[in-house]
């Protein structure tokens, strides 16, 4: 109650302090005329309360400012907000006037009638305003304050009093800091922990057996770097670091969230960011084929199909299609790229700008529609023939031979069945005219007083009823409405060209218009192609009047603004290994983030990404192969300063352990338990089976829809990151896990995940199917592996397969305990009732190390 | 909650502004501490006005920020846009125009051409003591008009299902925000840490069209999202599959144990501590829910009152007992409900959107719909829970005055609709705004969903202007930059 209070009077002290400062002012003035007079006791007031909000001080929303005589002179937007001229047509009193198109002033409710009359009566005078002065400058210009605006300079490792201890630059870094406030690192973490740790991060996977022991056997130095060599060229590390990526994205296989429209195509874009991770894809050359691959040149047909299937980038996200108002569909959706291109490349909100300046960020209202401009000049969805639908923009790719070849021979074979779905349908159709021959007959024979029964009809071995002959005829139409479905089924999933969504160079190419409070159908002035200009110094490259500009964005950001896009770059993978960024919030780099708690490291790590040649692996192998990535989790007594001192461990003291993310969890509860399987790829949602598939009729208004009632065989088995990705409702089938375990909605474009730890987690890991399969298997696998000898042996396995490691004598004993307390009866080899208890016990023994602490952390 | 603001509760950009607005409180002594105070409440930069979460206990009841009308809610959610023509907005001129064109009107509405004005499918009468005229379609609610607020002048940005719902659970138009009962849930955790604060219960005939939009937490944690479940779905994974419950008991122990040991090999991980702490959460919810959810207790007298045991309606009956579940869930002090009639776009079938076959479809849905709702708010005010209760229904937009061309049936209209309020901090017998006489447009204190919003938290004690959360620079809320408390409504 009381905050409320406070600002009401707050508000009005605002007023009478301003007041009272200007009536000073005015009190060395010779004569206060009447008309100053009106001004001070009935407008200032008015605007002090309903326009200085908005429109004074460092915010000038539509780039108007009421705070003085000079700001509705200059005017915002809109041109001068008072026109001396024609008073009644001065855009300050169309807007409190809400008239007609004007946006409606103040927004949050019309002014009453009577200071609607004051504002009215102060324009007609000639809006006499004793206010001299300049409003200051509303955002920080292109010369801006901010830090991370700043290029990158050369910085040199600093000097270490325990030269023992780096490794490296990166943790002269990182031990600098902790010697200013007298602390030391942790100690290192042992070896099998840091295996673990290692393959979990590189890979998303637990190490196998084998991997622990030749890692554990080899006592040498080079054994680490061996094995981030090994982690980093296998086709896992691509898998698991395509969904941090994807993330941002806001990667699904359904268009929009209405109708379950599916995104068909979108694997294939899915299947590009693996290829690209897996192949050390430059960084740089990662953006450029993702904003404009389809302007690259290329020297072969599959680097033609990443490029343009790269673009995808820009329609796979939050894409809305059925909204009746098309320029404002495409709007929204412009509006979504250039959030998307923000967060992702530049850790910047840059949406705020759609409306007005940004408030605390140097992101002007120009700069949005230079960007827009860019986007609104690309092709990225298109209307089609169904209700109010449109669809994201489909490109054919070229094909391979071998491509070809495969296809040509997909489809005779495809051909062959529809042709068999058309026999069967004609044969139908001409059973039906057959029977309506012979009921036609009948008729004219009971008509003629004839016996009910076919028996003398045309078809002397037809003795059955009319009745029965109707019911077969029913059947049959069914079954050619059946065949129907099926060769429309067919259509829609034959072998053709391969295609994919993508964007291209629109029919119409300019520059964008301001839209007006965001409103499309409120053009403003028209703003020339461009960048963001406090990002780089410069103008960055000139985009020509034919073409979208999408090449020159990108050259812009991976030339002029790569500081900005390779520090945000480093920060989100030091994220993903250390917990927190350099910068906390690893998407927003602007004024109102925290400061970077080691700011020149992260300068020069993002200088160094760069001169490497923008490689992911090489950064990530430098990180992973530091001390400080090798510090043990576990805060020791000894570090108990630190502790309180610092708890979210900004400063690195210790490695932060983290919660495996939702993937991890259940590919490494399927790789644990035996049953994970290797999946080239592929399309993720199973158009194939008919059951999946709704609205085929061509003439629907609808588009074609997907539902997930069937998956393939080998879904259950396969990693995560190849399951269909659903907007509309929550992740199905053997994605469920997603639903519970953070999971970003793909609606947000995000590079971090929160951790939580809420209830219904804890209600699946003990309840959900998935643990009970993993656990079941697991047991079987161990209870059939007759090269373990006794139960201290199968014990020391099961820990090893869970927690990589074998168990230590007082879990021995209390796994003992309870396989004996619950399976007392149970001897190793016993009747078939005492088997299946005894496997019980062992299955909740699996069950439980698999929903525990230990295994879900990475510690 | 407190009003005394140091630097100390600023948030480092708050501190920055603080020092580059000093000039105010020199130029005005005192009363410039007030104003900057003001200018910085009006920035959202006050830490103070934050909820702050405990991350081992995200449902710890929190202080709204002034005092509140309401403690709890349920939102009565009819998805697909029920006719504000058919129901609570008596239009008598279009009783008179009925079969006549609209001049001037839109040729073309959502689906398709616009047909001709008609009047509606259902006979008005006055009702009450306030005489209100209200239809026949919904006579048990029809009955409660005297206890109920109508605001008759909503507006909604979009005039397509999914995006409408969004609008009207989260305030947003495109997917992605968090939604009403999030909001409230990160605002003002709640009383009862054994069950869930937030529970959607969708409808018996399957989820509304923006599915778990509705109900989930956006970029607020995960932990502010809805449980979902129903009197026909109960909770996911409650129930262990297929063991004994000593067995579970012995696995739980044991698990309890290792994850114990593995603590004391970590001390002051507040992570572990935080799983540990749900997993005992979810051991108290496995006695809590079923006990919540478990409806046999209810005497006949109340499941009839309902309709929960109308055997000639399946759907009435499933419906009239997720009401049943609504009032126990309010009872045992869950904060929001969020009850849903009606399912996805099924052309009307299956929810409001009556484009083609209105009066028989709605003739089905209302019959789904009135007595359980009715008897609700007749029960939550029998047992004095409408004290502390709000209820509101409401839809995401009207439809159209016109039949759609060669159909029997109201295209949607996001210009002009109907939702009303009762309970706890309501003026009852209060209708508010008006549409034209024709029922196309609101044109009398007109109020966008963001007012309907706004005014939910307002009677929960929250600033919908304060309640606020700041993902990637932006100070985000509810209500964006818009809403404004619809005071007629209030008592």
């Amino acid at each position: 109650m009381g905050t409320r209070v406070v600002t009401t009077i707050g508000r009005l002290a605002a007023g009478v302090a301003i007041a009272f400062s200007a009536s000073i002012s005015f009190a060395a003035q010779p004569a206060l005329t009447e008309q100053m007079e009106f001004f001070e006791q009935r407008v200032r007031p008015l605007l002090v309360e309903h326009c200085y909000p908005c429109h004074a001080g460092n915010k000038r929303q539509g780039g108007l400012s009421l705070e003085y005589r000079s700001g509705w002179q200059t005017g915002g937007d809109r041109g001068p907000a008072i026109l001396a001229d024609r008073p009644e047509d001065s855009p300050l009193l169309r807007a409190v006037r809400y008239q007609d198109d004007y946006p409606q002033m103040p927004p949050d409710g019309k002014l009453s009638a009577e200071q609607i009359a004051v504002l009215e009566q102060w324009v007609r005078m000639g809006a006499p305003d004793p206010r001299d002065g300049e409003a200051i400058e509303a955002a920080p210009g292109p010369s801006g304050t901010l830090w991370v605006l700043e290029p990158l300079p050369d910085v040199t490792p600093p000097q270490v009093d325990n030269a023992e201890w780096p490794l490296g630059d990166i943790d002269r870094f990182v031990l600098a800091r902790l010697e200013q406030k007298g602390w030391q690192p942790s100690p290192d973490v042992d070896r099998g922990a840091w295996l673990r740790r290692v393959t979990f991060d590189l890979t998303g996977l637990p190490p196998t057996m084998a991997e622990v022991d030749a890692f554990l056997g080899d006592a040498s130095e080079e054994a680490f770097a061996r094995v981030v060599d090994r982690l980093l060229s296998s086709r896992e590390y691509g898998e698991r670091w395509a969904r941090p990526w994807l993330d941002l994205v806001g990667y699904a296989d359904q268009i929009g969230s209405a109708n379950n429209v599916p995104a068909e195509q979108a694997w294939r874009y899915r299947d590009y960011v693996i290829r690209a991770l897996n192949a050390e894809k430059p960084f740089d050359q990662f953006i450029r084929e993702q904003l404009a691959g389809d302007l690259l040149t290329s020297s072969s047909i599959e680097e033609r199909q990443d490029q343009i299937i790269a673009t995808g980038f820009l329609v796979l996200g939050n894409v809305n299609i059925v909204e009746s108002d098309k320029l404002v569909m495409r709007m929204d959706l412009v509006d979504h790229q250039i959030e998307k291109v923000g967060k992702a490349f530049l850790g910047m909100s840059l949406q705020c700008a759609r409306c007005h300046d940004h408030k605390f960020d140097p992101i002007i209202l120009q700069d949005y529609y230079g960007l827009a401009g860019i986007f609104a000049s690309t092709e990225s969805t298109r209307k089609v023939d169904r209700g109010v639908w449109s669809t994201v923009t489909l490109v054919t790719l070229p094909e391979t031979l071998a491509e070809f070849t495969t296809r040509e021979a997909a489809l005779s074979a495809h051909d062959r069945e529809v042709e068999e779905i058309r026999q069967e349908q004609a044969l139908s159709a001409r059973r039906i005219d057959e029977i309506d021959r012979l009921l036609e007959t009948a008729e004219q024979g009971i008509s003629n007083g004839e016996s009910a029964t076919l028996a003398n009809a045309s078809s002397p071995e037809d003795d059955r009823s009319p009745a029965e002959l109707k019911q077969e005829r029913a059947d049959l139409a069914a079954k050619v409405a059946a065949c129907n479905q099926r060769l429309w089924h067919k259509d829609y999933i034959r072998p053709s060209a391969p295609a994919t969504f993508a964007v291209k160079e629109g029919a119409e190419i300019g520059n964008s218009r301001i839209c007006l409070r965001g409103n499309p159908h409120a053009p403003g002035d028209v703003v020339p192609r461009g960048f963001i200009r406090a990002m780089a110094r410069g103008t960055g490259p000139k985009i020509p009047a034919d073409q979208s500009g999408r090449q020159q964005l990108a050259d812009w950001l991976t030339g002029p603004a790569s500081h900005v896009v390779s520090r945000v770059t480093v920060n989100r993978l030091w994220q993903k290994l250390f917990g927190r960024g350099i910068v906390d919030s690893v998407d927003y780099f602007g004024a109102r983030s925290e400061p970077p708690s080691h700011p020149e490291l992260l300068d020069f790590l993002a200088r160094q990404f760069i001169s490497q040649g923008w490689s992911q692996k090489q950064l990530l192998r430098e990180l992973v192969l530091s001390r400080t990535y090798r510090q043990q989790s576990t805060a020791t007594t000894a570090a108990s300063t630190m502790l309180a001192a610092d708890p979210d461990n900004r400063l690195l003291w210790r490695m932060s352990p983290r919660r495996l993310e939702a993937e991890m969890i259940r590919d490494a509860l399927l790789a644990s338990s035996g049953l994970l399987r290797c999946s080239a790829g592929g399309p993720a949602l199973a158009p194939e089976f008919m059951e999946n598939v709704g609205e085929l009729d061509p003439k629907s208004v609808n588009p074609i829809s997907f539902s997930l009632q069937r998956f393939r065989d080998d879904a259950p088995r396969v990693r995560t990151i190849y399951l269909p990705v659903v907007r509309s409702s929550e992740q199905r089938g053997p994605a469920d896990i997603l639903n519970f375990f953070d999971f970003p909605q793909p609606a947000q474009y995000t590079g971090g995940r929160p951790t939580t730890a809420v209830a219904s987690q804890a209600l699946f890991l003990i309840n959900g199917p998935l643990l009970q399969q993993a656990a079941k298997s697991l047991t079987e696998t161990l209870l059939a592996d007759s090269s373990l000898e006794d139960e201290e042996a199968r014990l020391h396995a099961l820990y090893r397969r869970v927690l990589n490691r074998p168990c230590t004598p007082e879990e021995l004993s209390n796994a003992r305990a309870f396989l004996g307390a619950s399976a007392p009866a149970a001897p190793e080899n016993g009747s078939a009732g005492a088997d299946a208890s005894r496997h019980d016990s062992w299955q909740q023994l699996a069950h439980a190390l698999l929903a525990s602490n230990e295994f879900l952390f990475r510690l | 909650m407190s009003t005394k603001y140091s630097a100390d509760g600023l948030s480092s950009a708050g501190r920055q502004f603080l020092e580059r607005r000093t000039f105010f409180a020199n130029a005005a002594a005192s009363l410039g501490s007030i104003a900057l105070t003001s200018l910085l409440s009006r920035d959202d930069l006050l830490a103070a006005q934050t909820p702050v979460i405990d991350p081992t206990r995200p449902h710890a009841p929190r202080s709204p920020h002034f005092r509140p009308q309401a403690n709890n809610v349920v939102v009565i959610f009819c998805a697909g846009a029920v006719s504000q023509l058919e129901t609570w907005d008596y239009k008598p001129e279009l009783i008179k125009r009925d079969g006549l064109p609209l001049a001037g009107g839109p040729p073309v509405t959502f689906q398709g051409p616009a047909g001709n004005l008609a009047r509606p499918q259902y006979h008005f009468r006055p009702r009450g003591e306030t005489g209100k005229m209200v239809s026949d379609m919904l006579p048990h609610l029809a009955a409660l008009t005297d206890e109920l607020a109508f605001v008759h002048s909503l507006t909604s940005k979009s005039n397509t299902h999914g995006p409408a719902e969004n609008f009207l659970s989260t305030g947003f138009v495109t997917d992605g925000f968090p939604s009403l009962g999030a909001w409230v849930n990160y605002g003002l955790g709640s009383e009862n840490q054994d069950l869930p604060a937030f529970v959607a219960i969708p409808d018996p005939r399957g989820v509304p069209q923006s599915g778990s939009n509705n109900w989930g937490p956006g970029f607020l944690p995960a932990a502010f999202q809805a449980t979902v479940l129903s009197a026909q779905e109960p909770v996911r994974h409650l129930q262990p599959p297929g063991i004994s419950s000593r067995e579970d008991q012995a696995a739980r122990t044991l698990l309890r144990k290792i994850n114990e040991s593995h603590l004391a090999q970590h001390p002051g991980d507040g992570k572990l501590a935080a799983r540990i702490a749900s997993y005992e959460l979810a051991a108290r919810m496995q006695l809590s829910v079923p006990e919540a959810t478990d409806l046999a207790s209810e005497p006949t007298h109340i499941l009839k009152m309902y309709g929960a045991t109308d055997e000639s309606n399946p759907t009435k009956a499933a419906f009239a007992r997720n009401c049943i579940l609504a009032r126990r869930l309010i009872e045992r002090g869950v904060r929001f409900v969020q009850l849903f009639n009606g399912a996805y776009a099924s052309g009307g079938e299956l929810n409001w959107d009556g484009h083609n076959k209105l009066k028989e479809q709605y003739d089905k849905h209302a019959a789904i719909l009135d007595q359980p709702a009715a008897a609700l708010i007749h029960d939550l005010k029998q047992r004095g829970l409408l004290q502390d209760t709000l209820v509101v229904w409401c839809t995401e937009f009207g439809r159209m005055p016109m039949f759609q061309k060669g159909a029997q049936g109201r295209d949607h209209n996001p210009d002009g609709f109907t939702c009303w309020l009762t309970g706890a901090g309501i003026k009852p017998g209060v209708s508010h705004g008006e549409t034209d006489e024709l029922g196309l447009k609101a044109v009398q204190d007109v109020h966008s969903l963001y007012d309907l919003n706004a005014t939910i938290l307002h009677l929960l004690g929250l600033n919908h202007e304060q309640l606020t959360f700041q993902h990637n620079g932006i100070q985000r809320r509810l209500t964006n930059v818009e809403g404004r408390v619809i005071r007629q409504v209030l008592a």
